[in-house]
């Protein structure tokens, strides 16, 4: 299988507090990786980086083969918008899923633009609330608009942090159904969140944050529930092979 | 009524007055949006008070006021980010800082002016007859580069209004279309403080944007909306002002308030 992300020996640190210690893990593309762990183990920080939105001079992280620090990379992303989402801005659903086109034409959306549009409301199941402004949607019709500004950029893996978040029991299901629906048509998914039994659940690889910023992945079937939990609690390490 | 509105608009410099107050209007709401948007409403003031001390700056050293005012009120946004950087978590202090210091420097400045001081008096609330043929031109130039980059980078600008860091992630130039922004801001401020007045062209960027979000249907329809509030509060205050003897900015203002309360109150009983 193809490595899509690999990340080798990557520390970082926030002014003089270690967040991240020699973390490293590959995912291949097609894989749904959950990244659990308690709240400040360094999950986002992690996502940061790989994004690029945060340096490091520690370790390595290669997206598509090349270094997130020389090359922006080219990743749809959904954050937790839909909790801090001003819902007074006057903008349609169809606005904002176009704004993730990654180069807009200067005058008008071309009819490509438009099919991929199309395409992707009617991917998230949005195709009806196109017109509607997103600031008058269900906390779950909002997120499936910003999966769907995700998905308009046509990138082949997806990184969602944490977004589940402000949404209520019966949408979180339904978001997680669509992301696994997602996943199956070939997108790799990379995922946060708060919710770790629905993660696990979803995710076919989990890479665990223990204690001090290590951090241990592995397959879903490889251990129990149990050792997960033991790994979680950093009581235990996991070897591969 | 009539025969006065027909005797006054016989005057050239009246005709020039509504083209440039026209142009103005289309500019003010078209960066308004994004300014109040991002919910930074004050950068219009702190602007428009430096932009005055710009005007003060001119008439003490013999340049053209407006050409002041630009420069004062572009030093201002400049400022307002470096304070914004430094009071990363409080970046409302910014505006408020670069405010009282262009009040001060304004109150400084104008007591070392020798001639011209009714000036900054027609400059803080704007005057038709003092413009001169330079300053229309200037101010019609400025509009139309304004209008010219707003419309060039409306899409960049929308995508980091609405969402500044998946507009970072998709790799847009998130840091320099925010300077272009605050540029266009001060350009905006300071072409229009001649005519509608530096105390008032915040009021010119902000009320016809928040009429318009009361109906607009989409970002798109609102940024039209409020370009058509704008139109008519201005020239509609012109022609009353005309009438009545008015002072017109004031007018503009307070017909653009009263029209923002009346939409208020008519979707309040929708609700």
């Amino acid at each position: 299988m193809k490595e899509i992300l690999i990340v080798k020996n990557l520390s970082f640190k926030y002014s003089d507090v270690p967040v991240l210690r020699d973390v490293s893990f590959s995912v291949e593309k097609g894989d749904f990786l959950g990244i659990i762990g308690s709240n400040g183990a360094g999950k986002s920080t992690l996502i940061k980086l790989i994004l690029g939105l945060l340096p490091y001079k520690s370790g390595e992280i290669l997206l598509h083969g090349a270094d997130v620090r020389t090359r922006k990379p080219n990743v749809g992303y959904v954050s937790q918008k839909v909790a801090s989402f001003n819902t007074g801005f006057p903008a349609t659903v169809r606005e904002v899923v176009l704004s993730g086109l990654k180069k807009p034409s200067l005058f008008r959306y071309t009819a490509e633009d438009m099919r991929r549009l199309g395409e992707c409301l009617e991917r998230v199941g949005m195709t009806e609330y196109g017109n509607k402004l997103i600031g008058r949607l269900s906390g779950g019709q909002q997120q499936r608009a910003f999966i769907a500004r995700a998905l308009i950029g046509g990138s082949d893996i997806l990184i969602l942090d944490e977004p589940t978040v402000g949404i209520d029991a019966m949408s979180v299901k339904s978001i997680m159904e669509l992301i696994s629906e997602i996943n199956r048509s070939g997108v790799t998914v990379i995922m946060t969140n708060h919710d770790t039994p629905t993660l696990v659940e979803a995710a076919d690889k989990l890479l665990i944050f223990c204690e001090h910023g290590n951090a241990e992945l592995v397959k879903k079937n490889e251990l129990s529930l149990a050792e997960m939990s033991e790994l979680y609690a950093g009581k235990r390490r996991h070897h591969h092979d | 009524m009539i025969d006065t509105l027909i005797e006054m608009f016989s005057y050239d410099f009246m005709q020039k007055a509504l083209l440039t107050l026209i142009i103005i209007s289309v500019i003010a709401p078209l960066i308004g949006m994004p300014i109040v948007m991002k919910r930074l409403s004050a950068i219009g003031d702190a602007a428009s008070h430096s932009a005055l001390a710009g005007v003060a700056a001119g008439l003490i050293l013999g340049v053209n006021p407006v050409l002041g005012a630009v420069t004062f009120s572009v030093l201002a946004v400049l400022g307002i980010e470096a304070f914004r950087k430094a009071f990363s978590k409080y970046s409302e202090i910014a505006a408020v800082v670069v405010m009282s210091a262009g009040i001060g420097l304004t109150a400084v400045l104008s007591g070392f002016i020798t001639s011209g001081a009714s000036s900054i008096n027609s400059f803080m609330f704007g005057s038709i007859v003092a413009v001169s043929d330079f300053e229309i031109m200037l101010t019609m130039g400025l509009s139309l580069a304004v209008i010219a980059v707003s419309w060039i980078f409306h899409r960049e600008i929308f995508a980091i209004t609405f969402d500044e860091e998946a507009a970072k992630i998709a790799g847009l130039p998130v840091k320099s279309i925010n300077f272009l922004l605050m540029l266009l801001t001060a350009i905006t401020v300071a072409a229009a403080s001649r005519i509608v007045g530096a105390l008032m062209i915040s009021s010119l960027l902000v009320i016809p944007v928040a009429a318009a979000m009361l109906i607009g249907k989409s970002y798109k329809n609102t940024v039209v909306l409020s370009v058509i509030f704008a139109e008519i509060f201005s020239v509609s205050g012109f022609f009353v002002s005309t009438v009545l003897n008015l002072r017109p900015s004031g007018t503009i203002v307070l017909i653009g308030v009263a029209v923002l309360l009346i939409l208020m109150i008519c979707r309040g009983r929708d609700r």
